[in-house]
């Protein structure tokens, strides 16, 4: 019969052998679910029923869905305001945090709905970013390769994007430069009301 | 006129006797002649040499000469192509082919080194565009930076691709932050992207790789400005950079015609060939003072060699119309040929050249050595035909009878060109003595060696004689009183008429208007007027301190006849202390290369500093450039571009990028041996770039450039042992009509001593026409003492002219009709013509004189005579026509129209003023006799 300090030792190696597997289990999640968004993204793009400009709206419907539950676009707002964010009231955040949503979002889809096809993709693999996952990819196309990196957060159990970087230039940092830059010249009340604009010409379009 | 009987009378007694001697010394003569001028004459084309040997612009000249290549001749070539490389690429072609005949040619200055001048390259931009380059580098501050560290190939392109990701990425993202954005207008591009940078390396990394190109460095478009293409710097571009430009200097072959005839023949059978083998889009040719002068002797003497066959058949052809045989026309054809070969061997002897003017002698002397002996036998078949004897009485009688007259009729024309001496001008002088003593030598050829002929050859007896009655009763012209009062009316209405037209005729001075107009060398010189800013022919002034230059410069520069004026200062760049604040910002935006990699640029081999080999292309290099050119080509979303409002040339631009990209990455992915030529590309491309900074850094560094910085021989073109000279270029074509004129007149207002072409060229021609009137007025008087000192008579002396003046009216009066002026040719017109009118004169008063005229006739045999005489000087003179000098053309028009003005002159005005004087009473002959047949 074992002693108890053999059972302990045994509860500890199996808490830590779980512990590492399960960062093990999720970094093949955050691949998956890459490819899950992509695979949909794709569909939408090459349905039959979906095909034609006449379709277009619809298109862009559902690649936004397929945005919006996919991508932290909060947590994407917070960091495209670094170093302002904390001066902002609640309802400058709020209001901040919606438009640049509706601007990433629209901005995002047009960008699929324009470029996107079936595409053959790579995923040549995943590494730890800090707290959070890069998973690249490679969009190969016939005399063009496309490296596409994504940032994922686990959030709720599920892998969420909040960040992607386009052959090494990253949206949020984009965001960041832009609006700081912006902003050095023009109040923040400027950038909500361009921002504004800009969702507004995205809506009618 | 007694002497002259006496001496014509002496002479034929002498010649008769012994005829076998003289045709025997005759032959010998002609032969000396012949080989005295085959090894001694040369021709000369020097310009001022025809005015003076002394003439002090000659020394000034050769001071000025001291400033182009030391005092070298040489030859301006022009090359045209369709781009400005290929017209370089022919210019070295044609270069290499002259420095490769050291035999015909010394040398070629066709481009400064642009080592030389590299150093200041900064400065000779205009402040615009330095400001443009220090932009240009403060935008791409990145791209210069990391590039200094690592001037790799693909670290370009990688460099580029992050460059166009951010934008790309922005543009999708926050390019709504860059514009004023209304819903109405979701905004368009506003900053232009410029791929044409990319664009160049690309196609130059495609060319290369596919073996079609030479490296060629893209960074003109870099920084937007072709000073960057040191490839193409230190050529002697025109103005415009339409045209390059090259002087080449020939050697000089004594004993030719020009000593430069051949190297310049030589060259332009270069510039053949070389368009013939693979240079067919390019256009060049030789012009310059030199060709032009070459070309316009090589024209002239062709023309003349054609013109005396021409003349000498045309004459022939005449005179066996109007003799009605060949017998006499060979007599006479070889009595002339002996005389112009007695004179080609005097002019070998006492004169040694020809020069441009007294190269026209031998049709002229054809046209009128050819009448005395024209005169001789028409008085002969007259005698023959009238009265009985043996050819040597016949020839005895027509020498008593027209010998004298004959003879005054060569001294008269002699006497109108050996005048030319007074003149001074030393190629008139020439042609007068040439022209006169060859009339002397053709009078004593009719008088020797044409009896003698004649004693041999001469037709004798006819088968039917006219009776003397009959034969003295023939005449060419008979006037009534109302035919004299017809013919004076009408020659006075013509004369009034002809001096309305004469007042219209000018004289244009510019001898560049007389050249041909299909020679190569004019052709390009207009080329030259047309297409740059400034003709290749200049003025020029020598000061003596560099203030003087600057203040004469600035005098000069502001006459309206004037386009452009250089100096010593015109080599250094402009406003160089302007420059330098941009200049030195330029200077801190351009990092220091690493030592590494300034080392890598001065080793030769691929050697690092530490002393290992730079590896060769390998697999992966070649891998990483294909992944980063498809990531650019991923960017060039042509089709989005031009959905979203992107302007047609930037859409443009990004289908040229994904074109090159697709031919690059197809040379690397099929063939192997890609790699040998990727890793060269790669070596030059660098090294490029590693140029291209020590330059722009050197240059910007640079304290201003003076004068000793300029490159040697550039300078020695403006500045020699203490002389600056001032290069003065006409705004308007000196080729126009005034436009020397203008030109010369004021320069001269500002300096007196003003030198160089243009003047030289005006000098020449104001000399030529004060030295023609000179030589018409001298000819006129001597003549006029001559005729006056044979006839005892003032008021024959004068009749004997009246040809002469009528006849030049008229001829001056057609010019002015014709649209003719007089010109540095046809102004010996009036010499010729002086000789030629009074000729006529005096044979036709001469025969009147024998008394057995009557009123208002004129005899046959005289009027033939005189007839056939103008014909032939008409031809010899008409003759000069055919050639494609301008000049000469219009000299063989002027004096054609002149002989047969002054013909119809003497054989109608001349008898109708006889009319009205007392005939003196003939002499008897006692030999007619009549004879019926």
């Amino acid at each position: 019969m074992l002693s108890v300090r053999v059972w302990n030792f045994l509860f500890a190696f199996f808490l830590i052998v779980i512990g590492t597997a399960a960062p093990l289990r999720a970094q093949s999640g955050a691949t998956d679910q890459v490819r899950s968004v992509l695979d949909e993204a794709m569909d939408i793009q090459t349905k039959p029923a979906l095909q034609g400009s006449e379709h277009r709206k619809e298109r862009a419907a559902q690649i936004r869905k397929l945005i919006s539950e996919n991508f932290l676009s909060g947590e994407m707002a917070r960091e495209s305001l670094q170093g302002y964010w904390e001066k902002l009231s609640a309802t400058q955040r709020q209001q901040y945090q919606a438009l640049f949503t509706a601007i990433f979002t629209d901005s995002y889809s047009r960008r699929v709905l324009d470029f996107l096809k079936r595409e053959t993709i790579q995923y040549p693999g995943e590494t730890p970013e800090g707290k959070y996952i890069k998973v690249s990819t490679i969009i190969m196309r016939t005399n063009e390769h496309i490296p596409v990196d994504y940032i994922l957060e686990r959030k709720d159990r599920k892998w969420m994007i909040r960040d992607v970087i386009i052959d090494g230039v990253g949206t949020v940092e984009t965001y960041r430069n832009g609006f700081g830059a912006f902003l050095r010249n023009n109040s923040f009340d400027a950038l909500i009301q361009r921002m504004a604009i800009q969702k507004r010409a995205g809506d009618e379009v | 006129m007694n002497l002259l009987a006496r001496f014509s009378k002496d002479l034929v007694a002498w010649v008769l006797p012994r005829p076998r001697f003289i045709l025997a010394v005759s032959l010998l003569s002609v032969i000396v002649s012949l080989w005295l001028a085959a090894v001694r004459l040369e021709v000369r084309t020097e310009q001022l040499e025809l005015i003076s040997p002394r003439h002090p612009l000659i020394a000034k000249t050769r001071i000025l000469g001291e400033f182009n290549f030391h005092g070298k001749t040489t030859f301006a070539l022009v090359v045209r192509g369709p781009t400005q490389n290929r017209a370089i690429e022919f210019m070295n072609a044609i270069v290499s082919k002259i420095h490769a005949d050291p035999e015909h040619f010394e040398d070629v200055f066709y481009r400064i080194n642009p080592d030389e001048f590299k150093k200041w390259l900064l400065y000779y931009l205009d402040k615009p565009e330095l400001v443009s380059i220090r932009n240009t580098l403060e935008r791409n501050s990145v791209l210069v930076h990391k590039m200094a560290v690592n001037p790799d190939l693909l670290n370009f392109f990688k460099l580029v691709n992050q460059d166009m990701a951010s934008r790309m990425v922005g543009e999708f993202f926050t390019g709504f932050l860059d514009e004023k954005v209304t819903p109405e207008d979701p905004g368009k591009e506003t900053k232009p992207l410029d791929l044409e940078f990319l664009i160049k390396v690309l196609d130059g990394c495609s060319g290369y790789l596919s073996g079609t190109q030479k490296y060629v460095s893209p960074w003109s478009s870099f920084f937007k400005s072709g000073a960057w293409d040191l490839e193409k710097e230190g050529y002697l571009w025109e103005g415009k950079k339409k045209l390059l430009i090259a002087e080449v200097m020939p050697s000089q072959v004594l004993g030719e015609v020009s000593k430069t005839l051949g190297s310049l023949s030589l060259l332009r059978s270069y510039i053949h060939d070389l368009k013939t083998s693979g240079f067919s889009d390019c256009e060049a040719g030789v012009t310059g003072q030199e060709a032009l002068s070459n070309d316009e002797m090589l024209t002239a003497m062709a023309d003349m060699t054609n013109a005396t066959w021409l003349s000498m058949l045309g004459v022939i052809l005449v005179m066996v119309l109007f003799l009605r045989g060949f017998r006499h026309p060979l007599i006479i054809t070889l009595s002339l040929a002996v005389g112009l070969c007695w004179t080609f061997g005097w002019t070998a002897v006492f004169i040694g050249h020809l020069n441009i003017l007294s190269i026209v002698f031998a049709p002229m002397l054809c046209g009128l050595g050819v009448d005395y002996a024209i005169h001789w036998f028409a008085r002969f078949e007259e005698e023959r035909d009238l009265y009985d004897g043996s050819r040597s009485a016949v020839i005895k009688r027509v020498m008593d009878k027209s010998g004298p007259g004959i003879m005054l009729a060569g001294l008269s024309t002699a006497f109108s060109f050996l005048p030319f001496i007074l003149t001074g001008f030393r190629g008139l002088m020439e042609l007068g003595m040439i022209t006169g003593m060859g009339i002397l030598f053709i009078v004593l050829a009719d008088f020797t060696v044409l009896p003698a002929l004649s004693h041999y050859l001469a037709v004798e007896k006819p088968l039917c004689r006219r009776s003397a009655t009959q034969g003295n009763n023939r005449y060419l012209l008979r006037l009534g009183p109302r035919g004299v009062r017809t013919i004076l009316a009408a020659a006075l209405i013509l004369s009034i008429a002809g001096s309305v037209s004469a007042s219209r005729v000018r004289f244009d001075l510019n001898p560049l208007r007389l050249q041909p107009k299909d020679s190569e060398s004019v052709y390009w010189e207009k080329v030259l007027v047309e297409n740059s800013d400034r003709s290749i022919i200049s003025a020029g002034v020598l000061t003596h301190s560099s203030e003087e230059a600057k203040t004469e410069s600035a005098k000069f520069k502001a006459l309206r006849t004037v386009s452009q004026v250089d100096n010593i200062f015109s080599l250094l760049p402009e406003n160089q202390e302007e420059k330098i604040p941009v200049l030195r910002s330029i200077a801190l935006l351009v990092p220091e290369l690493k030592p590494s990699v300034a080392h890598w640029a001065t080793e030769r081999g691929h050697s690092n500093l530490d002393g290992t080999v730079e590896p060769s292309v390998g697999s992966s290099y070649k891998a990483e450039l294909i992944e980063v050119l498809q990531r650019i080509r991923f960017k060039m979303q042509d089709e989005q571009a031009e959905k979203w409002g992107a302007s047609k040339p930037l859409v443009g631009q990004m289908v040229k990028v994904k074109e090159s990209i697709d031919r690059i990455v197809q040379s690397l992915d099929n063939s192997p041996t890609e790699s040998e030529r990727l890793f060269e590309y790669r070596r030059r491309f660098k090294k490029d770039i590693i140029e291209q900074w020590t330059l722009i850094k050197e240059s910007s560094s640079a304290s201003p450039m003076s004068i000793l910085d300029i490159p040697l021989q550039l300078r020695d073109q403006f500045f020699e042992e203490g002389k600056y000279l001032i290069r003065i270029y006409p705004k308007e074509s000196i080729w126009e009509e005034g436009a020397l004129t203008r030109f010369v007149n004021d320069l001269q207002s500002v300096n007196p001593d003003v030198l160089g072409d243009p003047i030289n060229l005006y000098v020449f021609a104001s000399s030529f026409k004060k030295a023609s009137i000179n030589a018409s007025i001298y000819a006129l008087v001597a003549i006029a003492l001559l005729l006056q000192f044979t006839f005892r008579s003032l008021r024959l002396m004068l009749i004997s002219l009246i040809p002469l003046v009528v006849g030049t009216i008229w001829t001056v009066g057609i010019m002015g009709a014709a649209g003719f002026d007089f010109n540095l040719a046809n102004s010996i017109f009036m010499p010729l013509v002086v000789g030629a009118g009074v000729e006529y004169g005096v044979i036709i008063l001469n025969r009147w004189r024998e008394g057995r005229t009557g009123y208002g006739r004129l005899a046959f045999s005289t009027g033939k005579g005189v007839i056939l005489a103008a014909l032939t000087t008409t031809i010899g003179f008409g003759t000069l026509m055919i050639s494609n000098h301008r000049g000469i053309f219009s000299l063989g028009f002027v004096a054609w129209a002149g002989s047969l003005c002054v013909l119809v002159a003497a054989l109608f005005i001349l008898p109708a003023i006889l009319s009205f004087m007392k005939e003196p009473a003939p002499v008897a002959d006692k030999e007619a006799v009549n004879v019926e047949c």
